[in-house]
């Protein structure tokens, strides 16, 4: 999994010890700090695509879509989320899994679109800036991005140069959009935590012709927190989504919360998503779950949001039909076994709309959701 | 420290087209040091990398013609163990462990000219060519983007590598000296193929010339395969002199 790279922070030798202590002297010194931190809250970038397409005059309901798109790595066994051997991608690699991904997004045809895990100038997938080229092969016309990975070099296993992000695309114009920092990890050291990751939600306002105050969230919920940072992320999320709600905003948010919906009938994944030469279950392991792998302790963190708010798959729909729903898989070879993702709104969906799009299996780890939002009048 | 004495023993002229007095050592923490074989014959490397990164070179005084002084550097480069020392998992994986390094060796070969505009300053020019040799092939991705590094490591996925640039040192008074130098590389076959080095130190050199200590700044250009970025480095370094 994507943080066993970081477990092994230790120097093992004195000569990897000098090259680490030459390459922090050297970058920290420079312009640009070696991993960036981010304020809790500050300005998302905009985007925009070369071509601004036209947008439909009359509509009452608009497509809303999240989808994690794994950096474009598609279903290669990378080494840090599927036990594989790979690290840096090749541009044909990723241009053909970006291809898929606009294929797919141009097939759906939603309207406003949440993507997590765009890479836009990463080494691991060949310094392509995904974030444009997906603008510029789909329809859509405006995009707000919020790094959640950004650093001019990781010395660690190769992965060099990483800014990986959220990401919200939309046809119409989006506004006041911000990139909130979520918790950062408690359970890594300092040196692991100044190079990890540090998630992120992406909030705009959308700019539809008569609708007002309808806002985007987007979340990638931490993935392999051992701690209770995965569940903090989940409340700022629903803070953030109780804040428009009560100023009289409407929104549709969602993401990879990285967790189960509160009735699923499996909810430790360690025996599936154990590598060649790992051992889990056992009185003598340790630790006992892989990371990332065991939701029992975290099942009924999303209660409340299922509560308050209206998820594109209701508790009901979801729980006498699991299988169809299902987002995830780490392993490249097998289908879909878990639900990750997520849609809600304050306002309405139309009803049965949701659809999980499992045919997408080569595209991502992930499978996209989508679902029709009925727009407030 | 640019006294006369000093620019006729040939004190602090790494870089120049002058060469280290014979049977005379320069000893550099960090940057590369040398040993002077004969009146106009140098060897130089870098002893904390020497293990890992050998580096050898030769310089050749080839005398003074009209106020110019002339030299040839000749120098042999050998990677491959520290890029298989830095191919690997985990902390210090600075290459990714997928990718094979082959047994691999540059050759560059350097002209250098020097010109003592007045007493105290050595202006200098150079420039150079590298080829590599490969025994396997090296993936492109396997670069190490990085300043300072990459530049060095060019010429192992496009070549020939030129190299360019200027040198100015000299003193302000008894012991203080100044260097301003800017360095160009230009790798053929690929966009990403211009860098640029321009370091500025004060130095310090102790009465009898037996050490020197010097500080200041690296400004790093370059086309990197992530686009043009620029760095700013330290520069600083200790040299011990001996048989002076």
């Amino acid at each position: 999994m994507r943080n066993h790279l970081f477990d092994q922070i230790t120097f093992l030798s004195f000569s990897g010890s000098v090259l680490v202590t030459i390459l922090i002297l050297l970058t920290v010194s420079s312009c640009e700090p070696l991993a960036t931190g981010f304020d809790e809250t500050e300005d998302a970038q905009y985007f925009y695509a070369k071509a601004i397409s036209p947008v439909p005059d009359t509509f009452s309901v608009i497509r809303v879509m999240t989808w994690n798109i794994r950096f474009g790595a598609g279903r290669i066994p990378w080494f840090g989320d599927a036990c594989g051997d790979r690290v840096i991608l090749t541009d044909y690699e990723v241009y053909s899994s970006l291809q898929l991904i606009v294929n797919k997004i141009n097939l759906v045809k939603p309207d406003v679109l949440l993507l997590q895990e765009v890479d836009m100038n990463s080494k691991r997938s060949g310094y392509i800036d995904q974030m444009q080229y997906i603008l510029d092969n789909t329809y859509f016309n405006y995009a707000v991005y919020g790094s959640q990975w950004r650093s001019q070099f990781i010395p660690s296993d190769g992965l060099g140069r990483m800014e990986e992000g959220n990401a919200i695309l939309s046809r119409w114009k989006i506004s006041d959009a911000q990139r909130i920092q979520l918790q950062l990890r408690n359970d890594q050291d300092n040196l692991t935590r100044y190079f990890y990751e540090r998630c992120c939600m992406v909030t705009g306002r959308i700019e539809i012709p008569h609708v007002s105050n309808l806002y985007a969230v987007n979340i990638h919920a931490s993935a392999f927190a051992t701690d209770d940072t995965k569940q903090k992320h989940i409340i700022q999320f629903q803070d953030e989504l109780n804040r428009i709600n009560s100023d009289g905003g409407w929104f549709v948010a969602g993401g990879d919360l990285n967790t189960l919906p509160p009735s699923s009938d499996t909810t430790d994944y360690c025996i599936q998503d154990m590598c060649d030469n790992e051992s889990f279950h056992h009185s003598y392991d340790n630790p006992m779950h892989k990371e990332g792998s065991n939701y029992a302790p975290e099942i009924y963190w999303l209660d409340e949001l299922y509560t308050k708010y209206k998820c594109a798959v209701p508790t009901d729909l979801y729980k006498n039909n699991q299988y169809n729903y299902f987002t995830h898989t780490t392993r490249g070879t097998h289908f879909w076994d878990r639900t990750l993702d997520y849609l809600f709104t304050n306002y309405q969906w139309v009803e049965n709309s949701v659809v999980t799009h499992q045919d997408a299996t080569n595209e991502s780890d992930h499978a996209p959701v989508s679902v029709l939002f009925v727009l407030p009048k | 420290m640019f006294s006369q004495d000093s620019l006729t023993k040939n004190y602090w002229t790494n870089g120049t087209a002058y060469t280290i007095p014979k049977n005379s050592w320069e000893l550099g923490l960090l940057t590369a040091s040398r040993y002077g074989i004969s009146k106009n014959l140098e060897i130089s490397a870098h002893p904390l990398m020497f293990f890992l990164m050998p580096q050898v070179q030769l310089k050749v005084g080839w005398g003074e013609y009209s106020g110019f002084q002339l030299a040839t550097e000749h120098g042999i480069f050998y990677p491959t163990v520290f890029m298989r020392l830095v191919a690997r998992e985990g902390t210090g994986g600075l290459i990714s462990p997928e990718f094979t390094i082959p047994q691999m060796f540059a050759i560059y070969n350097r002209f250098l000219t020097s010109y003592r505009p007045f007493r105290d300053a050595i202006l200098s020019a150079y420039a150079g060519i590298a080829f590599s040799f490969k025994f396997g092939p090296l993936n492109p991705q396997s670069t190490i983007d990085l300043p300072v590094i990459y530049p060095r490591l060019a010429v192992f996925y496009n070549q020939p590598e030129f190299d360019i640039g200027i040198d100015f040192r000299g003193k302000f008074v008894p012991r203080f000296g100044w260097l301003f130098s800017i360095k160009n590389f230009i790798v053929c076959g690929t966009p990403d193929n211009f860098f640029l080095e321009n370091k500025g130190v004060l130095a310090y050199t102790s009465k009898k010339e037996t050490l020197r200590v010097e500080a200041g700044y690296k400004l790093c250009f370059g086309r990197y395969p992530a686009g043009p970025q620029w760095h700013l480095l330290p520069a600083v370094d200790l040299v011990f002199g001996i048989g002076r």
